[in-house]
């Protein structure tokens, strides 16, 4: 009787497996702590800024597209996270259960006028939430920082 | 007898090959890139030059103002570490892209070369929290 509980556990261990799947991917972690602090707007040129802090980096899969990164207008710098959590019965349902959050969490903007000077410089981070775990209430507010020639607030 | 010991040593070879740890890596074009473009000089080099040091052409091309454009080649490092506990999986992925612009002039010259610093990339499992 014992045996054939073991069994019977084993058995139904086998078939949930990989029930519950957790994870987290960080894109771009390289442009978390950018150092603007150079950048003077209504000074700075677009060329510097590129020399300076390189190319904005591009995501691997299609969270964004390269034309989002640089125009004349702006250059954005943005890391992003997500972050997955997956109930997977494949034995028994083919359906999956995933729910994820994906945010760009620290992001860098830097705006240029016509001639490409700096106009103002962006810099926003937000969290990501572990649905179903967390829900939208539990996301902290987001925190935006802008500098222009004017100062910063 | 023999068949109960069968079907154990079948349970015990799928528990085992259903746990264990997980290494994933994904690289993503010509991460020597940067190498390549130390090769092209500014002022100097023209877009068809350009194209035969890189050996390929540009992953994309974005339009400027005044007929300028720039050439962008882009890298990719991915890796995936995690831990497979039979009904449960924790991982990581970090991804890093990397990205070398060409800034041609409208004569067709390359004026400014720009590459991002390659840098390393680490393992991690642990699914949660904010570091």
């Amino acid at each position: 009787m014992q045996k054939t509980l073991i069994f019977s556990c084993l058995a139904f261990v086998l078939v949930l497996g990989q029930g519950c799947v957790f994870n987290r991917t960080v894109a771009n972690e390289q442009v978390r702590n950018l150092d603007t602090s150079f950048i003077r707007p209504g000074q700075t040129t677009a060329i510097e800024v590129l020399n300076r802090l390189g190319p904005p980096p591009p995501l691997p899969d299609i969270i964004d597209q390269q034309n989002k990164y640089f125009t004349d207008d702006f250059v954005r710098y943005a890391c992003h996270e997500t972050r997955r959590t997956e109930f997977r019965l494949t034995q028994i349902l083919f359906l999956p259960f995933l729910w994820s959050d994906t945010q760009a969490i620290y992001e860098t903007m830097i705006t240029f006028d016509n001639k490409g000077v700096v106009k103002e410089v962006i810099k926003t981070q937000r969290k990501t939430i572990r649905p179903p775990f967390k829900n939208e209430s539990s996301r902290p507010p987001l925190v935006c920082k802008q500098t222009t020639a004017k100062g910063t607030k | 007898m023999h068949i109960k010991t069968f079907f154990t040593v079948i349970c015990l070879s799928a528990l085992l090959m259903n746990s264990g740890c997980l290494w994933t890596r994904v690289k993503v074009n010509d991460i020597e890139q940067t190498t390549k473009a130390r090769e092209v000089k500014p002022n100097v080099t023209t877009s068809k030059e350009l194209l035969k040091i890189m050996g390929q052409p540009p992953n994309s091309v974005i339009v400027l103002k005044n007929g300028r454009h720039v050439y962008v080649y882009n890298s990719s490092d991915t890796k995936t570490k995690g831990l497979n506990l039979l009904v449960l999986i924790i991982s990581k992925t970090n991804s890093r892209s990397d990205s070398t612009y060409f800034l041609i002039n409208n004569t067709g010259i390359v004026e400014s070369v720009t590459s991002s610093q390659n840098g390393q990339l680490p393992w991690e499992w642990w699914a949660f929290g904010d570091n």
